[in-house]
């Protein structure tokens, strides 16, 4: 039995028909082919699949497909614009964020996440906020660095705004 | 952080990204479980979930008659060879461990492919006469179980010279067995135009997965093409049984195949034993170590490898000092747990972790600084280790000793800065500080060779296909910095694809680390200026002599330069080389800083610095990123399993190269992640001194249970 679904991914619409035991990020990998959203544990320890269903981060290993029916969701796939990386991106580059990629989509949208929690966030908050997120690389301390990197740019940007 | 000692060199010792950076940070690169080749059919195992035990039956006939279903494949299915004792492609009737796999369903689709796999209902049961125990000590016992041992006397009785010097009494440190972490590997194989069978899955060696493809499946090796992508994750199992099974599908159905992961639990990992006892003289000169260790090698390892394994712990718990008598017993045994069940950097800490808590202990009894008792005992280059390994190629002690003495965390140590100065007074009493030095020692395997094609173009650019596969690309940019360097061109002009089990037929061995890569690189280079040479002499009428390029341009007697435009036509020219290296072995150091709380008993690593002997450092980036997580996986190695988390990561982690002194460019192995673990527990011990418990907590097992820490906070309060 199967069920129909919508959903916006990174900003486009898109319908599937799933199954009653589906979960989100098999939708997302094998029916959206967003192949970015990583499937690791498939328990929510790892937090390769992250994403963002109506602006919370989930595990999508542990969300039914159903359930995100009308959903909006995204993606790191759709951090990036038009080719440009976004500040998060590009912090995480700068600071050599990055092994071997495997946990990095995930690793960016907990970031994300957690920038759009704290606006200056501390270092404790942020290591609790990656906490769900494994690194096999174990390249914590630079992920940590790269998002106090962009939270101190978008506060100075904020401040630089009239 | 790091000094620059590079002045001579233009493109060695930068700070470079690794490739692919852009491709990774927009998750658009593709890992072996990302691979969908068109119509492809999916592959899943089905496990046997238990060990010594004979598989009975399968409902074949209700698998093979539901929809989507292409083929159920089992042990009789697979037409070439497979020695006995190597760990099965499918199990025939014997299983030896939980995870290995009785049947593999081929099918249109995933839905399917389980489906399949639900109705085949193994039936499995125990197996009376196959009794390998899961516990190492109890196959210890058993002379079946036992693959390899190693014992090594020298320096006349053990008895006698612990009797004579100051000694610390042997104890035991303990690996127990812990959950293994899932193995992701996955990938795809597909038949080519050339009837041959390609597989794309994450490899070691993706020479060795050729050959053993070939043999499994009854084939010439030219049928078989292995092409790495890269892996997820920097210790990954990789399995090499995924690209085995995936080969078979392919070849049995004649179409795309990809892997799927079974959703199980991976089972518990192996585990290792170490009992360790050490003695000095008076003066504090290392007398005596007495090591006996027994390392559980899963329900399958080939005596080669049980040895290889043995050694390369052996020469790791033995250490970089001077110890004239030595007595080790290393034994190597089999159990019912997964070969590839990792983590190995738990190995590495272990090994590193019993000399180097051993050894602050007898500093305590001397009376000696640790850092004063290890500057007297570190071994010199050329010097034999304890274990009899004469060590080539490495920084020497003393080099390490000046590296540690301008470690601004070990001079906390030295001004007994035991509490935060940083919080108010009441707080700050009931936070303890301890600071811990460790050393190691570690091989980095002769085994490593490795192949390489060269084709340089007209225009002054590069290419490099590289037979060995590399995880994160970090070999992949050294090699083009290294080319950069030799032929002065930019590396941003070198295309460099790596994980290939040949190039154009021709056979490139894999494996090789960062040492035989180098030497390959300058083969290569002098291959192609000899054939340079000899188009400017059939071309350009130049005399005989040494040439050299250098930019595009080719330098020859006389004076006489060509641009290689003038030598090389459309198509390039292409050179082959394969190196190996000898033995050699990575030397440092890891000094730590942590916290313990004495109401809550929470241990937290605060600081980490890492002393490091990379040779000549190729790409300093790659070297601080794996420095880096050296240290983190050592602090999640004692304050828990796996790689840990950002909570278990070191606030602060500084590398350091130990000053290279001209020596040629090599990896790391696995010396980032040695001696950090042991540095954490010696700053546990150091933060827990207290009246009446001089040695301070000194757990012997990883991961450090929250129990005795909460304990040992107690009794230091």
């Amino acid at each position: 039995m199967s069920v129909p679904i919508q959903l916006v991914i990174d900003g486009k619409q898109a319908a599937f028909e799933v199954g009653y035991a589906e979960r989100l990020v098999d939708t997302l990998r094998e029916k959206a082919g967003l192949l970015g959203v990583k499937r690791d544990c498939g328990r929510g320890e790892c937090g390769a699949c992250s994403v963002f269903l109506d602006g919370r981060l989930v595990s999508a290993c542990l969300v039914p497909s159903i359930q995100a029916d009308g959903s909006e969701i995204w993606t790191a796939e759709g951090l990036s614009r038009e080719g440009r990386l976004a500040d998060l991106q590009a912090a995480f580059s700068e600071l050599d964020a990055v092994s071997c990629g495997h946990c990095t989509p995930g690793m960016l949208m907990a970031g994300e996440a957690l920038l759009r929690q704290y606006r200056r966030p501390t270092t404790e908050q942020i290591r609790h906020g990656l906490a769900g997120n494994r690194c096999r690389c174990a390249g914590y301390d630079r992920y940590v660095a790269a998002i106090r990197k962009v939270a101190r740019r978008r506060a100075a940007r904020r401040t630089a705004e009239p | 952080m790091i000094p620059n000692r590079m002045h001579r060199h233009t493109w060695i010792g930068k700070r470079v990204a690794q490739r692919e950076t852009a491709d990774r940070l927009s998750a658009r690169l593709a890992f072996g479980a990302d691979l969908r080749p068109d119509g492809a059919l999916v592959v899943l195992p089905v496990l046997g979930g238990q060990a010594n035990a004979r598989l009975v039956g399968l409902d074949l006939d209700a698998a093979r008659s539901l929809p989507g279903v292409q083929a159920v494949l089992l042990a009789r299915d697979v037409p070439g060879y497979q020695p006995p004792g190597e760990a099965p492609i499918l199990c025939a009737d014997r299983i030896g461990c939980a995870t290995d796999a009785v049947a593999l369903v081929v099918a249109e689709s995933a839905p399917a492919a389980r489906e399949a796999a639900a109705a085949l209902q193994p039936e499995i049961a125990p197996d009376p006469e196959w009794c390998v125990p899961a516990d190492p000590l109890d196959a210890a016992g058993l002379p079946s179980c036992r693959i390899a041992e190693l014992r090594f006397e020298r320096g006349g009785e053990i008895d006698r010279c612990f009797a004579q010097g100051v000694q610390v009494a042997e104890r035991d440190f303990r690996l127990p067995v812990i959950p293994a972490r899932p193995d992701f590997n996955a990938g795809a194989c597909e038949p080519d135009a050339q009837q041959r069978i390609v597989l794309r899955s994450a490899s070691r060696d993706p020479r060795a997965d050729k050959e053993r493809i070939a043999r499994l499946l009854g084939l010439p090796e030219e049928r078989v093409r292995v092409e790495a992508p890269a892996g997820g994750g920097l210790f990954d199992a990789a399995d090499p049984r995924v690209g085995l099974r995936l080969a078979l599908a392919c070849q049995h159905t004649g179409r795309a195949v990809r892997y799927l992961q079974p959703e199980r639990a991976p089972g518990p990992a192996r585990s290792l034993q170490i009992r360790l006892g050490l003695a000095a003289a008076r003066g504090g000169r290392l007398s005596a170590l007495c090591l006996r260790l027994i390392l559980d090698l899963g329900a399958y390892a080939t005596r080669e490898q049980a040895s290889e394994a043995l050694r390369a712990l052996v020469i790791q718990a033995a250490g970089p000092y001077r110890i004239p008598c030595v007595r080790i017993e290393a034994l190597a045994v089999r159990t019912t747990h997964g070969v590839w069940s990792g983590p190995a950097e738990a190995f590495y800490s272990l090994a590193c972790t019993a000399l180097e808590s051993q050894l602050d202990a007898l500093a305590r009894k001397l009376g000696a600084n640790p850092l004063t008792l290890r500057r007297d005992n570190l071994l010199e280059a050329e010097q034999e280790s304890p274990a009899g390994i004469p060590l080539a190629g490495i920084a020497g002690g003393a080099e390490l000793t000046r590296a540690l003495r301008r470690s601004k965390l070990y001079s906390l140590r030295r001004q007994r800065k035991r509490t935060r100065a940083d919080l108010p007074p009441a707080l700050a009493r009931r936070v303890r500080r301890g600071v811990g030095l460790a050393c190691h020692l570690c091989p980095l395997p002769a085994s490593g060779s490795t192949g390489l094609a060269l084709t340089l173009h007209a225009d002054g650019g590069a290419r490099i296909e590289l037979g060995a596969s590399d995880w994160g690309r970090a070999i992949c940019t050294a090699v083009s910095l290294l080319l950069a360097e030799r032929l002065d061109i930019d590396p941003e002009r070198i295309e460099v694809s790596a994980g290939m089990s040949e190039v154009s037929g021709a056979e490139l061995s894999g494996a090789g680390g960062m040492q035989p890569m180098a030497r390959a690189v300058e083969e290569a280079a002098l291959a192609a200026e000899r054939a340079l040479g000899q188009r400017a002499r059939d071309l350009l009428g130049w005399p005989p002599g040494a040439v050299r390029l250098r930019a595009g341009e080719l330098e020859g007697p006389d004076a006489r330069r060509a641009g290689v435009d003038r030598l090389i036509g459309p198509e390039g020219l292409r050179v082959q080389a394969c190196a190996s290296s000898p033995e050699t072995f990575c030397l440092g150091a890891h000094v730590a800083l942590v916290e313990l709380d004495e109401l809550t008993g929470e241990l937290a690593v605060e600081a980490i610095e890492a002393h490091l002997d990379a040779g000549l450092p190729v790409n300093r980036s790659a070297l601080e990123r794996i420095g880096r997580a050296g240290c983190a996986l050592g602090a999640s190695a004692v304050l828990g399993t796996g790689p840990g988390s950002s909570l278990d990561a070191p606030a602060e982690i500084a590398v350091s190269p130990i000053a290279h002194g001209g020596r040629p460019a090599r990896g790391l192995g696995g010396a980032p992640i040695a001696s950090a673990a042991a540095a954490v527990l010696n700053a546990l011990a150091d933060a827990t001194r207290a009246r009446g418990q001089p040695d301070g907590l000194q757990p012997g097992e990883l991961p450090v249970a929250q129990s005795e820490l909460a304990a040992g906070s107690g009794e230091a309060s």
